[in-house]
């Protein structure tokens, strides 16, 4: 109890620069976020082209079929490595923050030393208030998220079909892919033409925001983990010119 | 043999260098002081006693500014009831609810004695009282800081180079530092 008191103190105390740090993180988050949904919605639209390639059962689909997949592999692992770069981003702004904190921090760190508390202690109370700052901006930005989530995820999925056409116009030219076509789709009688074939529209498109709970989870760590060793760093150093 | 026996053992040693519940005045000077001190925190840490020791009135900050009085008091402990602080103290509400953002040096040495003895801490070490601190206040203070540790088992040292100060305690005065054996 008095730990959470302490940490909900310091908060208070140094709120003007953690208000700064719950803008960042928000900022971020909501990148990754972003991403994460981006990745999910990558991942429905190639089952769909998956589904819907297999339904016209023709030879000539095999190479589109390999090439689109791999133009989706594509986007979808640069989605992931720009979540990383988020995450990592996370650790340099804990990082920061705990730089820029450090001649403030100094005081109280001194002053829990002198009354016997253990780095770990400092350490723990720092990581407590980043999960608290992390939260708070956090789920702030996922309620703003949601509420416009129609909107986000409509231009997300405009987004995923620019770099997939990006993607596939780099991979192969559209001769080549309007005469895969044109075999495939022959004497044919399809709900969907090319274009639906290689983006599919699901009836329903995913409205909901995916990713949440593991960027929380691994922004958290990210925030807890950098802050938190920043202090026990500070205390280490500190103690060795108190003694 | 368990360390808290270890602890009983060191802590009876240094009751018979300083007599609990009480202070004890040290003639020393300021470098001397604050090697004694250092050597005494050394000494209680190879003991595995580091938490029965305290060290007031460090020029290094010992309040954190964002707490209470009364949680900056709190911070190592209600090993000793909060009752044995004296009476003016422990019912001065508006003290003890303030932020301790901006005490005086003086209410600062306060806090810092009455947190190490709510804190159990055995031998409390300090240097000579602050010069801004009037011959009254000091008097005061060792006044309030005896009525509190008779209370309690811990024993506070003051190393002082105050001829009148070690002159008016010369029942409970040492003309040297005491080397504290392990």
């Amino acid at each position: 109890m008095r730990f959470v008191e302490r940490a909900l103190n310091a908060l208070w105390y140094h709120r003007r620069a953690y208000a700064v740090l719950v803008i960042l993180v928000g900022g971020v988050a909501a990148g990754a976020i972003l991403l994460a949904t981006a990745t999910m919605m990558n991942q429905v639209n190639l089952a769909g082209f998956l589904h819907r390639i297999a339904g016209l059962n023709h030879t000539a689909g095999r190479p589109l079929q390999r090439i689109v997949t791999q133009a989706y592999h594509t986007i979808g692992s640069h989605y992931t490595l720009a979540w990383w770069a988020c995450m990592g981003s996370l650790v340099l702004i804990g990082v920061g923050f705990a730089l820029l904190q450090r001649k403030r921090r100094r005081t109280e760190i001194t002053a829990y030393l002198v009354m016997g508390k253990s780095g770990w202690n400092i350490a723990a109370q720092a990581a407590c208030e980043a999960l608290i700052a992390f939260t708070l901006g956090f789920w702030l930005v996922v309620a703003g998220l949601a509420v416009i989530s129609a909107g986000v995820t409509d231009w997300l999925q405009g987004l995923n079909h620019q770099l997939m056409d990006a993607t596939l116009r780099s991979q192969v030219s559209a001769g080549t892919v309007a005469k895969i076509m044109q075999k495939l789709f022959a004497h044919k009688v399809t709900e969907f033409n090319g274009t639906g074939l290689m983006l599919p529209h699901p009836d329903q498109p995913p409205r909901l925001l995916a990713g949440v709970w593991r960027t929380y989870f691994v922004g958290a760590g990210a925030m807890m983990l950098s802050i938190g060793a920043a202090a026990g760093i500070g205390a280490w150093r500190t103690r060795r010119t108190i003694r | 043999m368990p360390s808290r026996q270890l602890q009983l053992q060191f802590i009876t040693q240094v009751h018979q260098v300083f007599p609990p519940a009480h202070i004890t005045f040290v003639h020393a000077t300021p470098e001397l002081a604050a090697a004694t001190m250092r050597e005494y925190q050394q000494v209680c840490h190879r003991q595995g006693a580091a938490r029965l020791f305290a060290a007031i009135g460090l020029p290094a900050p010992a309040v954190v500014p964002y707490l209470s009085v009364r949680s900056n008091l709190l911070l190592n402990g209600e090993k000793v009831p909060f009752h044995v602080l004296p009476k003016a103290f422990r019912e001065d509400l508006d003290f003890l609810n303030r932020p301790a953002v901006a005490l005086t040096t003086e209410q600062s040495l306060y806090v810092q004695l009455f947190r190490a003895i709510l804190g159990g801490r055995q031998l409390i070490v300090m240097g000579d009282f602050p010069a801004t601190m009037a011959v009254q206040a000091v008097r005061a203070f060792i006044t309030l800081a005896q009525t509190a540790l008779r209370q309690t088992t811990s024993s506070l040292v003051v190393f002082t180079q105050d001829e009148t100060l070690l002159a008016a305690n010369a029942q409970h005065q040492l003309a040297t530092p005491p080397v504290l054996s392990a």
